[in-house]
């Protein structure tokens, strides 16, 4: 049931990104505030059941997105390399610099490990761009999260 | 405990490895199209999903085409009398030199609208709400008032998804006006505004400022379709081409209306083609 619950606030995330974030541009970066919510499961959940949930959110992203697979990937890779480094919610609440530290850490895995497949399976191709893409997407997501954590009195 | 530690890790290593393979299959069916009924159906969902936004966005861009429009109708009115009677010279022209005329370029344009746009950068590409059942197919150009916007590559029955020129997969086939230099114009990611037309061969004297255009040679989209400006040539080191930076007139960020280009290749160059390639 819990499971069920997280997919759909998940997919409800997908499509709020896809819909409203998706537009916020600044410098043709976007925001992806997908992965701040993996972030804040992965501050709660176990590993396996992040694996599952991670995949299936990529799915979901990469099936409306037109992206098979990149996000499956790169979801799925950042929460097996992160899990065990990210504090977990029993440990403390988490001040707001080491959420930022954290969440910019897994946004980081993310695009760099989505992008150089990106790259790699000439998909798509940034070119000269990689590298402003991935830290805008990097600075701009992490932005976004420490809004919604602080904004939320830093309940999750 | 260790024990099952250990057990644990290695279920979700087993795990991750297992759903990083179907990602990676995911991927290469993808290239080898096995999922475009899947896609079709994404295609749709996600029109469904941001048609209601779009309209905020297509009455904002509407209001800044309709004023555009008015200013470019007064220009064209007094061109279009010129052209009439520089039409009618070079009717008669023709007609002295025994020229046949050239094929009409395509009448029947499908109005659409665009209904949703990705354009970071990653994958590129726009939404328009014609589909299969207003005769839109895969493969037509879509053009607007300013030149080329890109190439249809999905069909669903209500909507379509567009290819723009601004995607790294996109390739056409073009020409700089009045030089009869042809080449193949691509996008490097480098930003909305810069495309690049390869192999033109040096001995070609292009300038800044020359129109680039739709060659028609590969026999998929009408010749004569606007593509851009020059705004840079640079040789290419080592080799007899160089690369002409082109800025695109058609401006894709403020997109909100097209037109579909119906046009029926000619299926006796391309089997010609197919039996040419069999040959090696």
């Amino acid at each position: 049931m819990g499971m069920l619950r997280d997919l759909l606030i998940g997919l409800l995330v997908v499509i709020l990104q896809i819909t409203i974030f998706r537009h916020l541009r600044v410098f043709g970066i976007e925001p992806d505030i997908t992965l701040v919510l993996l972030f804040l499961w992965m501050v709660r959940y176990d590993r396996t059941r992040m694996i599952f949930l991670a995949f299936l959110i990529g799915f979901a992203q990469d099936m409306l997105l037109d992206w098979w697979g990149l996000n499956m990937f790169a979801n799925t890779l950042t929460v097996m390399i992160l899990h065990s480094i990210v504090p977990k919610k029993e440990d403390s609440v988490l001040g707001v610099y080491p959420f930022s530290l954290y969440l910019g850490l897994t946004v980081f895995t993310h695009q760099i490990i989505m992008l150089s497949l990106a790259e790699f399976s000439d998909v798509y191709s940034l070119g000269d761009a990689f590298f402003g893409f991935l830290i805008g997407t990097t600075v701009f997501s992490t932005v976004m999260g420490i809004l919604v954590y602080v904004l939320s009195g830093k309940r999750f | 405990m260790r024990l099952f530690a250990n057990i644990g890790d290695a279920r979700d290593q087993i795990l991750t490895a297992f759903l990083l393979l179907v990602s990676v299959a995911v991927m290469m069916v993808r290239s080898d199209g096995g999922l475009q009924n899947m896609r079709v159906a994404s295609v749709v969902a996600i029109s469904y999903l941001e048609q209601p936004l779009s309209l905020v966005r297509i009455y904002r861009q509407a209001l800044m085409t309709n004023r555009d429009l008015r200013r470019e109708n007064i220009l064209l009115q007094d061109e279009i009398s010129r052209l009439r009677s520089a039409g009618d010279e070079l009717t008669e022209l023709r007609a002295m030199l025994g020229i046949r005329e050239d094929p009409d370029f395509p009448r029947d344009l499908i109005a659409t609208g665009i209904i949703a746009k990705s354009l970071t950068g990653l994958n590129n590409s726009l939404t328009i709400d014609k589909g299969a059942i207003d005769g839109v197919s895969k493969g037509m150009a879509i053009i607007n008032s300013k030149g080329l916007i890109g190439r249809v590559i999905l069909v669903s029955e209500q909507f379509s998804q567009v290819m723009p020129m601004s995607n790294s997969l996109f390739r056409v086939s073009a020409m700089v006006q009045g030089t009869r230099a042809f080449g193949i114009v691509s996008w490097e990611g480098k930003g909305l505004n810069e495309l690049v037309l390869n192999y033109v061969p040096r001995a070609t004297v292009i300038e800044p400022g020359m129109i680039v255009e739709t060659s028609g040679y590969s026999n998929d989209m009408p010749a004569h379709i606007p593509i851009g400006v020059v705004t840079g040539i640079v040789p290419e080191p080592g080799r007899e081409t160089q690369r002409i930076y082109i800025r695109p007139f058609a401006n894709l960020s403020t997109l909100a209306e097209g037109f579909a280009v119906p046009f029926t290749a000619v299926s006796e160059l391309d089997s010609l083609n197919a039996e040419f390639q069999e040959l090696f």
